[in-house]
């Protein structure tokens, strides 16, 4: 049997017989902290360590914290680890090492384990023992070198339930080892000092150790906590570095034990271990620092007892926070002492309950503090598996692992392996690397091209090797293979679907939308009410990020289903108060109105029926001629100067509106809204209609009327990421002072056309008003004339509306006049009776033949049409810019990330301008943008829709709006809500054999990616 | 009846269970050698009964012990406390501390703020093991009240020392005990046994109180903790008042809070 399964088989024989039979043969014994403290302390550390956070879910994918281990005992692995605590003081009269407290000493300033005089060495030193570092030890089976060895079998052993005992033997043998750092929080374990303490009044083992017996009965009423987990390079410098910052060195400095105190009430006397003769240098007895303290002043005296008691006091020095905490009780006198030097004798020190509440009050939490140091040493080692796309090949993905510690690795070996359906873990082919040289943190270790089908399974690497300064480390990373999770509304309540079932949230079916968060573990719901009434609330779900397990918890009543265990993260979050948006705005509008009159005069001659004189008919007509006149003309504007502010008290009569165009739940459990804000357009002036007045044969105002708008440049808007948990701008896409000017034109033409009518029965003149339009064919007939109608924009400055890299993607211009359209219509007299029956002098008019000329084409100024959030992103967003250039529609998706002031574009769409194309964001992803895109075919009017993914190289179409069926989802997964798989970006749209489908269920509802982290 | 089976204590059921010694299936009590070993017991128990000074540092083959009674009561009220699960761990002790444990018992207090816990033995003392500060120790819970747990020492030498220890609060007691045991006398006995033991009421916050459980958790090793389901019981039902009362999501972060009570149920199901 190899060297590593014969200490297996014997761990587990241990074990078992520590576990089950080995109260009958044990003798327990113990050099230490009590084992109760040492189980109190070791939760503690558990609690301050990584351990308490998500580190094993998120790293290993523990999916229980509970763990089936050795002995077949299922046990939390806090429990696992407090047991394993507890056990290093064990004695196994069947094991190579009968006696391990033997092994829990370690004197720092001689370099020394348990000694007798003659003897020397009793055991190893502490550390050695804990670390079995430089070389291993025989017997023991629980050091940081098996901790090691069990968590690389926890990480690769083929069978689930091997990997789960193994992993509980982890925590298990961590245990044991932080036993002996703890240990070095008790001066008699750094003083050599015995205190076995059996068999008194002889006590061959030495005396029992107060300091571990009050801390025992006194530990629950003594702070443990309060020292943060001091860090280290090297193991062993936990218990020594050498220049004082190890606990034993911290212990042995400061504090002396029962048997090693003064012997001398002199200046500058040290303690001395009476068994060997060892002197230690520190601490020092400083007769200024001596207290006579009534016992009556005392916290808890003993009852009936007067008197005083005299303590000598010390400043106690931290190397590792540099604090020197002053004022400590360091040694009492004995109540003998009075006595004793009234007869000249040599005072006695004594270690009292007073002296040791004051060490502990340090030493605990130092323990503590250590301990907790020490896990969090263990797994400090962090990998991040990425996998993206094979830019050729769809059916490979790239696979980096990246170096996420704190330290650099290398060199080791790097392994990955995968889950197969059954739970076996089997390596992956061709992907085992050797690492030959150190990778700093945060570099790649290496890429990989593998199956894309690995994408859709549980992959772990291991790594094994050198981590900073530790020789043999591990590192583990368990990645979930993806899956998709949706949301939907069910009908009495929101509903999360997975492919293992349908759970109810519990929320109820009062919010109106409840969507995922960044995290996989986190939801957003909202109300449905808008402005000021709208409530936002984000939830957790209590499991980890990248956790596929639902958790459940029971239903608000006992008939009730279980619903998913979540609770409120963060407080509800409502619009109000005001948010200021940080941007300030000088609007400048203006229009240059004016109203042109057109006076045509023209003769028609109609004959009628002697015997039916109301049957009547145009012998002739004639246009004399037209008359242009300018009767009205007036600027119309106003410059405003205004700071934007997202506030729902803002008055309707503002310069601006805004409206929160989504929510979402950022990483951090803060909720975002992407606010947009547009410049309003005031109310309009009305201005009268001059007309010539037949009457007065003048040009009048007419009681009709026109209006005259000040549209704003719409669409251009402002965007706001809004912090609104926090009440802060998170980004924007403008600058901070913007300039805004609008100038347009309209010269408005009116016409009249003064008809005389000729006829046998009655001549006069009738006035009508003819018509202004361009879009009326020519007809026959004779020009009367040309008028020029100007109108367009004669300035459009945006100056600070978009930010350098929104410029950069065409989406600001330089103040330039865009254009002016001149308006050159023609008078054309027409007669629109084609029967030539009845009196038809009605049918005479005029109508104007526009051709437009532009006197400066558009600018290639991109607008925002749209915008939603990447999904996958950090702070990533797909913007739809639009651009008519006269003839072409163009459409630019480009993702924008402003808090790097990054623009990445994405293929766009151009559509002839005749097609009157409108195209709207579906959603988007990290590399890819689903956009909806609808066309009017000329002459039909047919509506056609068509739908485009793009991406920044290339644009796949696909026939009809097949939005409702796909989503993009994070971080560059197309998703079929109908087959409920994965699809390639093909052409086709190929399914890929994964992720497990979801149960049945609808398809509407909110969908995302857990796993694959 | 040596351990192993449940009797009913005047003051309410009394769960008791001897982890040794327990009598072993199918063979009758009162047999030719159990009796043969009782009574080469007790012969010796004999010998021990008045040790010399001398013979101080020498330790019996066996341990017996005296029932535990006592008064629960309200430190601020000194109104008795009804309910409350009390808990007799009787373990030996070793160079180190833990050692064998010999008896465990349950019990909770009644209307009157009493409870009573049988006694044990004869049990034999494996080597090395002699009866210390935990022969036995005692711990307290009701909720609304800071856990208690009560090391033992030497009543006589107390006495001689200090007094009569009723005259003492609990408070000072447990501040001031001393290290002097018995661990030479056949007969062991609780320390707290006829006194008024003083329960502290919480006045803390929701985190301090989850702080208070996560170390009354392990006042019993996971091994003898299928002994004591009525306190492992008491702790479970917490977790009701801490979704009323959440602790402080900063200091008590999930993965603490669920480790708490899995570790108390893992407990019940080794019962």
């Amino acid at each position: 049997m190899p060297r590593h399964g014969r200490r297996r088989a014997v761990k587990m024989w241990w074990v078992a017989a520590t576990g089950l039979v080995a109260p009958a043969l044990s003798l327990s014994p113990g050099l230490s902290y009590e084992l109760k403290t040492h189980e109190q302390i070791s939760t503690a550390a558990f609690s301050r360590s990584i351990l308490s956070g998500t580190y094993l879910e998120e790293q290993i994918a523990l999916a229980s914290p509970e763990l089936l281990g050795p002995g077949r005992l299922r046990l939390h692995l806090r429990d696992w680890l407090t047991l394993g605590s507890r056990r290093e003081d064990d004695l196994n009269l069947i094991s190579w090492q009968p006696v391990r407290v033997r092994h829990h000493f370690y004197d720092p300033v001689h370099d020394r384990p348990l000694s007798a005089p003659q003897v020397g060495a009793l055991g190893s030193r502490a550390p050695d023992w804990a670390l079995e570092d430089p070389v291993t030890i025989s017997g023991q089976e629980f050091s940081w070198r098996d901790a090691r060895r069990s968590f690389h079998d926890a990480l690769t052993a083929e069978l689930p339930a091997a990997r789960e005992v193994e992993l509980a033997r982890t925590f298990l043998t961590l245990g044991h080892v932080i036993h002996l750092i703890q240990d070095m929080a008790v001066p008699e374990h750094t003083r050599n000092d015995w205190h076995a303490g059996l068999l008194g009044p002889i006590f061959p083992a030495g005396t029992p150790s107060i300091y571990e017996r009050r801390v025992d009965q006194r530990i629950r009423g003594l702070a443990l906590t309060g020292y943060a987990p001091p860090r280290f390079d090297q193991l062993r410098h936990f218990w020594s570095t050498g220049d004082g910052r190890g606990l034993a060195e911290f212990t042995n400095r400061n504090f002396v034990s029962k048997d090693t105190v003064f012997e001398a009430l002199e200046e500058g006397a040290v303690g001395r271990d009476r068994r060997t003769g060892h002197v230690y240098p520190s601490p020092r007895l400083q007769l200024a620092l001596r207290e006579d303290v009534d016992i009556a002043t005392l916290p808890d005296p003993p009852h009936g007892l007067s008197g005083r008691v005299t303590f000598f006091r010390r400043h106690v020095d931290d190397r590792v926070t540099g604090e020197v905490l002053e004022d400590r009780r360091m040694v009492s006198l004995s109540l003998f002492d009075a006595a004793l030097e009234r007869r000249g004798a040599r005072p006695i020190f004594t270690v009292n309950r007073y002296v040791v509440d004051d060490a502990a009050s340090l030493l605990l939490p130092r323990a503590v503090g250590y301990s907790a140091a020490l896990l969090d040493y263990f797994f400090r080692g962090r990998l991040e598996l990425d996998f993206d796309a094979e830019p050729v090949n769809e059916d490979l993905s790239i696979l980096t692992v990246v170096n996420r510690s704190p330290e650099p690795i290398g060199p080791g070996t790097l392994t990955l392996y995968r889950d197969q359906a059954d739970g076996r873990r089997v390596p992956v082919p061709g992907t085992t690397v050797e690492l030959s040289a150190a990778v700093a943190p945060d570099q790649p270790i290496t890429s990989l091209a593998v199956q894309r089908t690995l994408e859709g399974q549980r992959l772990t690497a291991v790594y094994r090797g050198q981590l900073g300064q530790e020789a043999e480390a591990v590192i583990g990373k368990v990645r979930e293979g993806v899956e998709v999770e949706q949301i939907f509304r069910g009908a009495t309540d929101w509903m999360l679907r997975t492919a293992d079932g349908a759970f109810p949230l519990g929320l109820g079916t009062g919010p109106h939308v409840v969507k995922w968060g960044d995290r996989d573990d986190t939801l957003l719901a909202q109300t449905f009410l808008s402005g000021r009434n709208m409530l936002l609330q984000a939830y957790r779900i209590n499991r980890a990020e990248g956790s596929r397990r639902v958790p459940l918890k029971p239903g608000p009543s006992p008939l009730a289903p279980p619903v998913v265990d979540l609770a409120p993260l963060g407080e509800p979050v409502t619009l109000a108060p005001p948010v200021d948006l940080g941007t300030h705005v000088t609007y400048t509008r203006s229009e240059d109105y004016a109203q042109q009159l057109v006076t045509v005069r023209a003769e028609r001659v109609v004959d009628c029926d002697p015997e039916q004189p109301w049957l009547c008919w145009t012998v002739s007509k004639t246009v004399h001629g037209a008359e242009t006149s300018l009767p009205y003309r007036e600027v119309f504007g106003f410059t405003r100067s205004f700071a934007l502010a997202m506030d729902v008290g803002l008055p309707a009569d503002a310069p601006y509106s805004w409206f929160v165009n989504d929510v979402f739940l950022n990483r951090d459990g803060d909720i975002l809204g992407l606010v947009e804000v547009r410049l309003t357009t005031p109310p309009a002036t009305r201005v009268p209609i001059w007309r010539y007045d037949s009457s007065t044969r003048s040009v009048a105002p007419s009681p009709e009327t026109t209006s005259v708008v000040l549209f704003s440049p719409s669409p251009h808007v402002f965007l706001f990421v809004v912090n609104l948990s926090r009440r802060q701008v998170v980004a924007r896409t403008s600058g901070e002072a913007v300039s805004l000017t609008f100038r347009t034109v309209r010269h408005f033409a009116a016409a009249d056309v003064a008809v005389s009518v000729v006829s046998p029965r009655a001549s006069g003149t009738n006035w009508y008003q003819a018509t202004l339009s361009g879009t009326e064919q020519p007809s026959s007939g004779d020009p009367i004339g040309r008028f020029e109608s100007r109108s367009g924009v004669t300035q459009w400055d945006l100056a600070g509306l978009h930010r350098p890299e929104l410029v950069s993607a065409g989406f600001a211009v330089l103040p330039r006049i865009v254009g002016v359209q001149t308006l050159h219509p023609t008078a054309v007299l027409i007669d629109r009776n084609h029967t030539g029956t009845g009196f038809d002098g009605e049918a005479l008019g005029v109508v104007m033949n526009v051709r437009s000329d532009f006197d400066v084409e558009p600018s290639n100024v991109l607008a925002i049409a749209d915008v939603v959030r990447s999904s996958g992103t950090d702070e990533g967003y797909t913007i739809l810019g639009w651009w008519d250039s006269h003839n072409v529609e163009r459409w630019r998706p480009v993702q924008w990330y402003p808090l790097a002031g990054r623009v990445v574009p994405l293929a766009g769409v151009d559509l002839p301008t005749d097609l009157e194309s409108f195209v709207s964001l579906a959603g988007a992803n990290e590399n890819s943008a689903l956009l909806r895109a609808e066309v009017t075919l000329q002459p039909s009017r047919e509506r056609v829709r068509t739908t485009r993914l793009v991406t920044p190289s290339r644009e796949i179409v696909a026939a009809g709006d097949v939005t409702p069926r796909y989503r993009l989802l994070e971080p560059h997964w197309l998703y079929g809500v109908d087959d409920l798989r994965f699809h390639r970006l093909d052409a086709n749209l190929t399914p890929l054999a994964f992720p497990r489908p979801l149960i049945p269920g609808p398809a509407p509802g909110a969908y995302h990616v857990v796993g694959g982290r | 009846m040596p351990g192993g089976s449940s009797n009913r204590s005047p003051d309410g059921p009394t769960r008791r269970v001897g982890r040794t010694l327990r009598r072993r299936p199918g063979r009758p009590a009162g047999c030719v050698p159990a009796r043969l070993a009782l009574a080469a017991c007790l012969a010796l128990a004999l010998a021990w009964i008045r040790p010399t000074q001398a013979s101080a540092f020498i330790r019996p083959p066996f341990y017996t012990a005296k029932p535990v009674q006592a008064t629960v009561v309200d430190e601020a009220t000194r109104q008795p406390v009804e309910g409350v699960v009390v808990v007799a761990v009787w373990e030996l002790s070793t160079i180190s501390g833990r050692g064998h444990v010999l008896q465990i018992d349950e019990t909770v207090t009644n209307a009157q703020g009493r409870f009573s816990l049988p006694g044990f033995g004869p049990r034999l003392r494996p080597p090395l093991h002699e009866a210390q500060d935990r022969m036995p120790y005692l711990i307290l819970f009701k909720h609304g009240y800071v856990p208690l747990s009560l090391h033992n020492t030497s009543r006589d030498k107390f006495v001689a020392a200090f007094g009569d220890p009723k005259e003492w609060t609990t408070r000072q007691l447990t501040a001031n005990l001393p290290l002097t045991f018995d661990a030479d006398r056949v007969v062991q006995e609780s320390f707290w046994n006829g006194l008024t033991i003083e329960l502290e009421p919480f006045r803390g916050t929701p985190t301090r109180w989850f702080e208070l459980l996560e170390h009354a958790v392990s006042f019993v090793s996971i091994e003898d903790s299928k002994h004591t389901p009525r306190f492992y019981r008491a702790l479970l039902a917490e977790r009701a008042y801490f979704e009323r009362n959440p602790p402080d999501a900063g200091t008590v972060k999930p993965a603490r809070f669920q480790a708490l009570f899995i570790s108390i149920q893992s407990r019940l199901r080794q019962e």
